[in-house]
């Protein structure tokens, strides 16, 4: 690894300053993703800026209309540990989802914040959670977009000297689940699929939202995959998803399309089990 | 940059360059060469040490990130003699060249001291990050059933 500058904040406006005033410093969370394109040096960060000493970056609370605000910096660990979060809704989901990062080790340092931003399975579970990023910059500065919209390559993203603070959760009460196909010698996902169902009381299937990851593309929802689902989900076949992934050295982006389906029937059929 | 942080219960006051990873710190400044460095990028599970209560990968945290920490290594889990894990891995013949097993005894202590019953299911995951090119697994996870349940 490269030499490099590192700085441990102990207040949030500390951190924002810095991030501001050195130009390509980045935040550093679980630096899973981060340490490892360091060694192999297909980035380059002059500083890095440790978000691990802010405490009011950590844990779960709950907000008073329900709402779950999870702090960026609160490992995938502590999360599906979290009492609130075992209480609620969403902890089938995110344990499915966390149970895709490749061993307890990567989710004892990998962050939730961290997990929003690689785009992955993680950010499509929180996608169909309707989850919503909170963001601060210097000055006091904060806005929140959703982590669909954060992800969507049309907007802009975060800016270098922005920070990622919490993510709220609305206090859903529809199932869901994720189901994935991990290519083997990596671990990661070929494909991902997170849904997050309603069923109306003769079982039917009321509403169904659905993100999809995989490849290179970042985590989205797939209306044509949601209609599906909620039309009759067995009886799905030929969607129009061949231009949603891209094909790259690992599999094709109509490999990934056909997986989709596949694995959207699956986590749906998971989460009526769970809804009953 | 000026650390200090706790080494199985010894305090260490050190200075280190940021880009420094924490199993190498622990190897060339402590002296302690359980933890061992396989693949750097996080797959193997041979640099696995406790931060704080919990099991991490020495090559993907920086010595910086552990100041003020409490850090264990291998060397630091046995009391003047094995604990039951290690007994039963050597009992159980989980360990054949032993490359692998710092960072299987680190993964599987951080296991049961947060789960003291896992099931089948559990003990496999806990070793999910933990490679080894030797035992096949089978004689660890005897090993770990013998620790839970009585029996390999
Ligand atoms: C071998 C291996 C395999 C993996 N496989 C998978 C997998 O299959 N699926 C999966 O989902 N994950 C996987 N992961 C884990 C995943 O890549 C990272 O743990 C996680 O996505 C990144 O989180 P982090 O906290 O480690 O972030 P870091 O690596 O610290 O940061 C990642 C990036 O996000 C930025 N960032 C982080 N937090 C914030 C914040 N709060 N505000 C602003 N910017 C921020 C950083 O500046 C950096 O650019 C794997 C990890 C390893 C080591
Ligand atoms: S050396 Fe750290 S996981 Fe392989
Ligand atoms: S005993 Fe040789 S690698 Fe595991």
């Amino acid at each position: 690894m490269e030499r490099l500058e590192y700085t441990a904040p102990s207040s949030l406006d500390d951190a924002l300053e810095a991030l501001h005033a050195n130009p390509g410093a980045r935040p550093l969370a679980g630096g899973h993703s981060l340490i490892l394109d360091l060694k192999s040096r297909v980035r380059r960060v002059p500083l890095l800026v440790d978000l691990g000493r802010l405490a009011e970056l950590r844990g779960v609370r709950r907000r008073p209309r329900g709402e779950l605000e999870i702090g960026s910096m609160t490992t995938i660990t502590e999360l599906v540990a979290d009492p609130l979060v075992r209480q609620s809704h969403v902890h089938g989901l995110l344990s499915d989802a966390a149970a895709t990062l490749p061993d307890a080790q990567v989710r004892n340092r990998g962050t939730i914040g961290g997990a929003v931003l690689a785009g992955t399975d993680v950010a499509a579970a929180l996608i169909v959670l309707d989850a919503e990023t909170h963001i601060r910059s210097r000055d006091g500065r904060h806005r929140r977009i959703s982590v669909e919209d954060l992800l969507d390559p049309a907007t802009p993203g975060l800016a270098p000297d922005e920070v990622i603070t919490a993510v709220g959760v609305s206090a859903a009460t529809a199932s869901g689940a994720h189901e994935r196909q991990p290519e083997p010698a990596t671990l990661t996902s070929l494909c991902g699929v997170a849904v997050s169902v309603t069923f109306r009381a003769d079982g039917a299937i009321d509403t169904c939202k659905v993100a999809v990851c995989g490849g290179r593309t970042p985590a989205r929802r797939l209306p044509a995959l949601e209609r599906a689902m909620t039309a009759i989900p067995e009886r799905a076949t030929g969607l129009p998803l061949d231009d949603v992934f891209e094909s790259d050295d690992v599999a094709s982006g109509e490999y990934r399309a056909h997986l989709a389906l596949v694995l959207a029937k699956r986590a749906v059929a998971r989460a009526r089990d769970r809804a009953i | 940059m000026q650390i200090s942080l706790m080494v199985n219960g010894v305090s260490v006051e050190t200075t280190v360059l940021p880009h420094v990873l924490l199993v190498d710190m622990l190897r060339d400044t402590c002296g302690l060469t359980g933890a061992k460095v396989g693949c750097g990028t996080g797959q193997c599970g041979t640099c696995v040490v406790q931060l704080g209560d919990r099991s991490v990968k020495g090559c993907q945290v920086l010595a910086v990130q552990a100041d003020g920490a409490e850090v264990t290594t291998v060397e630091g889990v046995a009391n003047g003699e094995l604990t039951p894990l290690q007994q039963a891995l050597w009992e159980e013949h989980g360990v054949q060249c032993g490359f692998c097993t710092p960072g299987m005894v680190m993964a599987l202590t951080d296991l049961l001291e947060h789960e003291p019953a896992p099931d089948e299911q559990a003990i496999r995951a806990g070793i999910a990050g933990n490679m080894c090119r030797c035992t096949g697994y089978g004689g660890v996870l005897r090993a770990v059933r013998k620790v839970v349940g009585g029996k390999p």
